[in-house]
Protein backbone atom coordinates (compact mmCIF):
# COMPACT_ATOMS: atom_id res chain seq x y z
CA UNK A 1 0.00 0.00 0.00
CA UNK A 2 1.91 3.24 -1.24
CA UNK A 3 2.12 5.81 1.55
CA UNK A 4 0.81 8.15 -0.68
CA UNK A 5 -2.40 6.58 -1.04
CA UNK A 6 -2.60 6.28 2.94
CA UNK A 7 -1.83 10.25 3.24
CA UNK A 8 -4.37 11.24 0.97
CA UNK A 9 -6.95 8.58 2.37
CA UNK A 10 -5.95 10.54 5.82
CA UNK A 11 -6.87 13.88 4.27
CA UNK A 12 -9.92 13.34 2.52
CA UNK A 13 -11.31 10.79 5.72
CA UNK A 14 -10.64 13.28 8.09
CA UNK A 15 -12.07 16.46 6.06
CA UNK A 16 -15.43 14.08 5.50
CA UNK A 17 -15.65 13.07 9.13
CA UNK A 18 -15.24 16.57 10.33
CA UNK A 19 -17.22 18.18 8.23
CA UNK A 20 -19.92 15.98 8.38
CA UNK A 21 -20.28 14.61 11.81
CA UNK A 22 -18.25 17.23 13.97
CA UNK A 23 -19.35 20.52 12.00
CA UNK A 24 -15.68 21.62 12.06
CA UNK A 25 -13.57 22.78 8.91
CA UNK A 26 -9.61 22.17 7.88
CA UNK A 27 -8.14 25.27 7.53
CA UNK A 28 -4.85 23.41 6.39
CA UNK A 29 -3.03 19.69 6.33
CA UNK A 30 0.94 19.37 6.85
CA UNK A 31 3.91 16.58 8.09
CA UNK A 32 2.60 15.30 11.27
CA UNK A 33 3.42 17.23 14.56
CA UNK A 34 6.45 19.24 14.31
CA UNK A 35 6.05 20.82 17.96
CA UNK A 36 3.71 20.17 20.40
CA UNK A 37 2.95 21.62 23.65
CA UNK A 38 -0.08 21.66 26.15
CA UNK A 39 -1.94 18.91 27.40
CA UNK A 40 -2.92 16.69 24.64
CA UNK A 41 -6.00 13.58 24.34
CA UNK A 42 -4.97 10.55 22.30
CA UNK A 43 -6.98 7.52 21.18
CA UNK A 44 -5.79 4.39 19.34
CA UNK A 45 -6.90 1.21 18.07
CA UNK A 46 -5.82 -1.63 15.99
CA UNK A 47 -7.44 -2.92 13.16
CA UNK A 48 -7.49 -6.20 11.66
CA UNK A 49 -7.26 -7.16 8.39
CA UNK A 50 -5.08 -7.36 4.95
CA UNK A 51 -3.23 -5.24 5.69
CA UNK A 52 -3.55 -5.21 9.94
CA UNK A 53 -2.26 -1.65 11.97
CA UNK A 54 -2.94 0.78 14.29
CA UNK A 55 -4.43 3.62 13.79
CA UNK A 56 -4.63 7.03 16.60
CA UNK A 57 -5.61 10.44 16.76
CA UNK A 58 -4.28 13.24 19.47
CA UNK A 59 -5.81 16.62 19.72
CA UNK A 60 -4.82 19.15 22.11
CA UNK A 61 -7.05 18.58 25.68
CA UNK A 62 -9.18 22.02 24.92
CA UNK A 63 -9.77 21.31 20.85
CA UNK A 64 -11.18 18.01 22.30
CA UNK A 65 -13.23 19.68 24.53
CA UNK A 66 -14.74 21.76 21.33
CA UNK A 67 -15.03 18.90 18.95
CA UNK A 68 -17.16 16.68 21.61
CA UNK A 69 -19.40 20.13 22.48
CA UNK A 70 -19.66 19.88 18.80
CA UNK A 71 -20.77 16.77 18.14
CA UNK A 72 -22.77 16.21 21.40
CA UNK A 73 -24.75 19.74 20.92
CA UNK A 74 -23.98 20.70 24.02
CA UNK A 75 -21.85 23.88 25.37
CA UNK A 76 -18.29 23.60 25.65
CA UNK A 77 -17.76 24.29 29.21
CA UNK A 78 -20.43 21.48 30.53
CA UNK A 79 -18.66 19.09 28.50
CA UNK A 80 -17.06 16.40 31.11
CA UNK A 81 -13.46 14.85 30.50
CA UNK A 82 -15.03 11.01 30.04
CA UNK A 83 -17.46 12.59 27.13
CA UNK A 84 -14.53 14.47 25.67
CA UNK A 85 -12.86 10.74 25.66
CA UNK A 86 -15.58 9.29 24.47
CA UNK A 87 -15.55 11.65 21.63
CA UNK A 88 -12.50 11.89 20.33
CA UNK A 89 -12.58 7.95 20.44
CA UNK A 90 -15.60 7.85 18.23
CA UNK A 91 -13.49 10.18 16.04
CA UNK A 92 -10.68 7.71 15.97
CA UNK A 93 -13.04 4.64 15.32
CA UNK A 94 -14.87 6.38 12.49
CA UNK A 95 -11.75 7.95 10.97
CA UNK A 96 -10.12 4.64 11.15
CA UNK A 97 -13.43 3.01 8.87
CA UNK A 98 -13.06 6.14 6.82
CA UNK A 99 -9.47 5.94 5.71
CA UNK A 100 -9.66 1.54 5.50
CA UNK A 101 -12.48 1.87 3.23
CA UNK A 102 -10.68 4.12 0.73
CA UNK A 103 -7.43 1.70 0.67
CA UNK A 104 -9.17 -0.91 0.38
CA UNK A 105 -12.50 -0.98 -0.52
CA UNK A 106 -13.27 -5.05 -0.95
CA UNK A 107 -11.43 -5.60 2.16
CA UNK A 108 -13.01 -6.26 5.39
CA UNK A 109 -11.07 -4.85 8.63
CA UNK A 110 -11.90 -5.91 12.38
CA UNK A 111 -11.67 -2.61 14.53
CA UNK A 112 -10.96 -2.95 18.02
CA UNK A 113 -12.64 -0.27 20.54
CA UNK A 114 -10.74 2.84 20.40
CA UNK A 115 -8.67 3.32 23.42
CA UNK A 116 -7.81 6.65 25.49
CA UNK A 117 -3.83 7.19 25.59
CA UNK A 118 -1.31 8.58 27.70
CA UNK A 119 -1.60 12.54 26.31
CA UNK A 120 0.93 13.08 23.74
CA UNK A 121 1.56 9.15 23.02
CA UNK A 122 0.64 9.24 19.60
CA UNK A 123 3.09 11.60 18.32
CA UNK A 124 6.55 11.05 19.51
CA UNK A 125 7.43 7.92 17.20
CA UNK A 126 7.33 7.75 13.51
CA UNK A 127 4.50 6.33 11.79
CA UNK A 128 3.74 4.52 8.20
CA UNK A 129 1.36 7.59 7.31
CA UNK A 130 0.48 10.87 9.26
CA UNK A 131 -1.14 14.12 8.68
CA UNK A 132 -1.52 16.97 10.76
CA UNK A 133 -4.46 19.40 10.22
CA UNK A 134 -5.02 22.64 11.60
CA UNK A 135 -8.60 23.29 11.98
CA UNK A 136 -10.20 26.99 13.25
CA UNK A 137 -7.89 27.32 15.91
CA UNK A 138 -5.80 24.23 17.24
CA UNK A 139 -4.30 21.13 15.58
CA UNK A 140 -5.45 17.31 15.03
CA UNK A 141 -2.91 14.60 14.54
CA UNK A 142 -4.19 11.35 12.48
CA UNK A 143 -1.52 8.90 12.48
CA UNK A 144 -1.59 4.48 10.60
CA UNK A 145 0.79 2.04 11.45
CA UNK A 146 1.10 -0.78 9.49
CA UNK A 147 1.48 -4.05 10.66
CA UNK A 148 0.43 -6.45 13.95
CA UNK A 149 0.20 -4.20 16.83
CA UNK A 150 2.59 -5.45 19.48
CA UNK B 1 -48.09 9.58 14.97
CA UNK B 2 -44.90 9.70 16.99
CA UNK B 3 -42.19 6.81 16.42
CA UNK B 4 -40.51 5.07 18.74
CA UNK B 5 -36.97 4.11 18.10
CA UNK B 6 -34.34 2.18 19.48
CA UNK B 7 -30.77 3.39 19.37
CA UNK B 8 -27.69 0.19 19.75
CA UNK B 9 -24.74 1.26 19.55
CA UNK B 10 -22.06 0.63 22.26
CA UNK B 11 -20.63 4.33 21.80
CA UNK B 12 -22.76 6.47 24.37
CA UNK B 13 -21.46 9.75 22.42
CA UNK B 14 -22.58 8.17 19.18
CA UNK B 15 -26.00 7.42 21.06
CA UNK B 16 -25.98 10.75 21.88
CA UNK B 17 -25.53 11.95 18.20
CA UNK B 18 -27.91 9.99 16.41
CA UNK B 19 -30.63 10.99 19.18
CA UNK B 20 -29.98 14.97 18.68
CA UNK B 21 -30.20 13.86 14.93
CA UNK B 22 -33.30 12.87 15.24
CA UNK B 23 -34.52 15.65 17.55
CA UNK B 24 -33.20 17.85 14.71
CA UNK B 25 -35.09 15.55 12.13
CA UNK B 26 -38.64 17.22 12.28
CA UNK B 27 -39.67 13.43 12.36
CA UNK B 28 -42.39 13.01 14.83
CA UNK B 29 -40.16 11.12 17.12
CA UNK B 30 -41.97 9.71 20.20
CA UNK B 31 -39.60 7.19 22.78
CA UNK B 32 -35.76 7.29 21.91
CA UNK B 33 -34.44 4.23 23.80
CA UNK B 34 -31.10 3.20 23.87
CA UNK B 35 -28.59 0.04 23.87
CA UNK B 36 -24.81 -0.73 24.16
CA UNK B 37 -25.13 -4.26 22.51
CA UNK B 38 -27.23 -6.63 20.77
CA UNK B 39 -27.94 -8.02 24.29
CA UNK B 40 -29.44 -5.45 25.96
CA UNK B 41 -31.23 -4.15 22.51
CA UNK B 42 -33.49 -8.11 22.71
CA UNK B 43 -34.43 -7.24 25.97
CA UNK B 44 -35.63 -3.75 25.21
CA UNK B 45 -37.58 -5.18 22.41
CA UNK B 46 -39.10 -7.77 24.33
CA UNK B 47 -40.15 -4.77 27.18
CA UNK B 48 -41.32 -2.51 24.68
CA UNK B 49 -42.32 -1.82 21.30
CA UNK B 50 -40.65 0.21 18.89
CA UNK B 51 -40.99 1.08 15.48
CA UNK B 52 -37.48 1.30 14.07
CA UNK B 53 -34.23 0.09 15.30
CA UNK B 54 -30.74 1.92 14.47
CA UNK B 55 -27.59 -0.27 15.29
CA UNK B 56 -24.13 -0.66 14.94
CA UNK B 57 -22.13 -3.51 14.32
CA UNK B 58 -19.08 -3.55 15.86
CA UNK B 59 -20.13 -3.77 19.34
CA UNK B 60 -19.09 -6.06 22.02
CA UNK B 61 -21.14 -9.15 23.89
CA UNK B 62 -23.30 -9.18 20.88
CA UNK B 63 -23.06 -7.81 17.58
CA UNK B 64 -25.12 -6.05 14.97
CA UNK B 65 -24.97 -8.76 12.69
CA UNK B 66 -25.99 -11.51 15.64
CA UNK B 67 -28.50 -8.75 16.40
CA UNK B 68 -30.21 -9.10 12.61
CA UNK B 69 -30.04 -12.72 12.76
CA UNK B 70 -31.74 -13.10 16.21
CA UNK B 71 -34.58 -10.43 15.00
CA UNK B 72 -35.37 -12.56 11.55
CA UNK B 73 -35.49 -15.40 13.47
CA UNK B 74 -38.16 -14.26 15.99
CA UNK B 75 -41.54 -13.96 14.92
CA UNK B 76 -42.29 -10.70 17.23
CA UNK B 77 -39.47 -8.64 16.26
CA UNK B 78 -38.62 -9.51 12.59
CA UNK B 79 -41.52 -6.77 11.52
CA UNK B 80 -39.71 -4.10 13.26
CA UNK B 81 -37.37 -2.59 10.63
CA UNK B 82 -33.83 -2.12 11.17
CA UNK B 83 -30.82 0.15 9.84
CA UNK B 84 -27.58 -0.58 10.35
CA UNK B 85 -25.68 2.71 11.07
CA UNK B 86 -21.82 1.61 10.64
CA UNK B 87 -18.23 2.97 9.85
CA UNK B 88 -17.89 -0.60 7.66
CA UNK B 89 -18.47 0.24 4.25
CA UNK B 90 -17.21 -2.60 1.83
CA UNK B 91 -19.88 -3.40 -0.53
CA UNK B 92 -19.96 -7.27 0.84
CA UNK B 93 -20.86 -6.02 3.90
CA UNK B 94 -23.86 -4.24 2.87
CA UNK B 95 -25.09 -6.63 0.86
CA UNK B 96 -24.20 -9.18 3.39
CA UNK B 97 -26.71 -7.08 6.07
CA UNK B 98 -28.97 -6.12 3.61
CA UNK B 99 -29.59 -10.02 2.35
CA UNK B 100 -30.16 -10.83 6.64
CA UNK B 101 -33.05 -8.76 6.59
CA UNK B 102 -31.87 -5.23 7.49
CA UNK B 103 -33.87 -2.77 5.71
CA UNK B 104 -31.35 0.20 5.36
CA UNK B 105 -27.72 0.45 6.04
CA UNK B 106 -25.71 4.08 7.01
CA UNK B 107 -22.06 4.46 6.50
CA UNK B 108 -20.46 6.49 9.18
CA UNK B 109 -19.33 9.35 8.45
CA UNK B 110 -23.00 10.45 7.41
CA UNK B 111 -24.47 13.94 6.97
CA UNK B 112 -27.27 14.24 9.38
CA UNK B 113 -30.09 14.85 6.34
CA UNK B 114 -28.60 11.28 5.01
CA UNK B 115 -29.68 9.29 8.22
CA UNK B 116 -33.34 11.50 8.46
CA UNK B 117 -34.28 10.59 4.82
CA UNK B 118 -33.31 6.60 4.92
CA UNK B 119 -35.36 6.82 8.51
CA UNK B 120 -37.94 8.38 6.84
CA UNK B 121 -38.05 5.84 3.77
CA UNK B 122 -37.62 3.14 6.01
CA UNK B 123 -40.98 4.29 8.23
CA UNK B 124 -42.72 5.27 5.00
CA UNK B 125 -42.23 1.57 3.72
CA UNK B 126 -43.27 0.27 6.83
CA UNK B 127 -46.19 2.61 7.17
CA UNK B 128 -47.26 1.18 3.53
CA UNK B 129 -47.25 -2.20 4.90
CA UNK B 130 -49.86 -2.19 7.35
Amino acid sequence: MPTTDLDRALFDSAEEVLENMFFTGIAAGGPPCPGIVGPWISARLSFRGNPSGTFGVSVPLETGRKIAASFLGMDADAVTEPQTGEVICELANMLCGSVLSRVEKEVRFDLSHPELETPGGGCAVEHTAGRQFVLEDAQLVVWLDLGLAP
Amino acid sequence: MAYNVLIVDDSPAMRSFVRRVLDLSGLAIGRCLEAGNGLEALDRLREEWVDVVLTDLNMPAMDGESLVRRMGADDCLRSIPLLVVSTDRTEGRVRQMLELGARGYVTKPFLPETLREEIERVLGAADANH
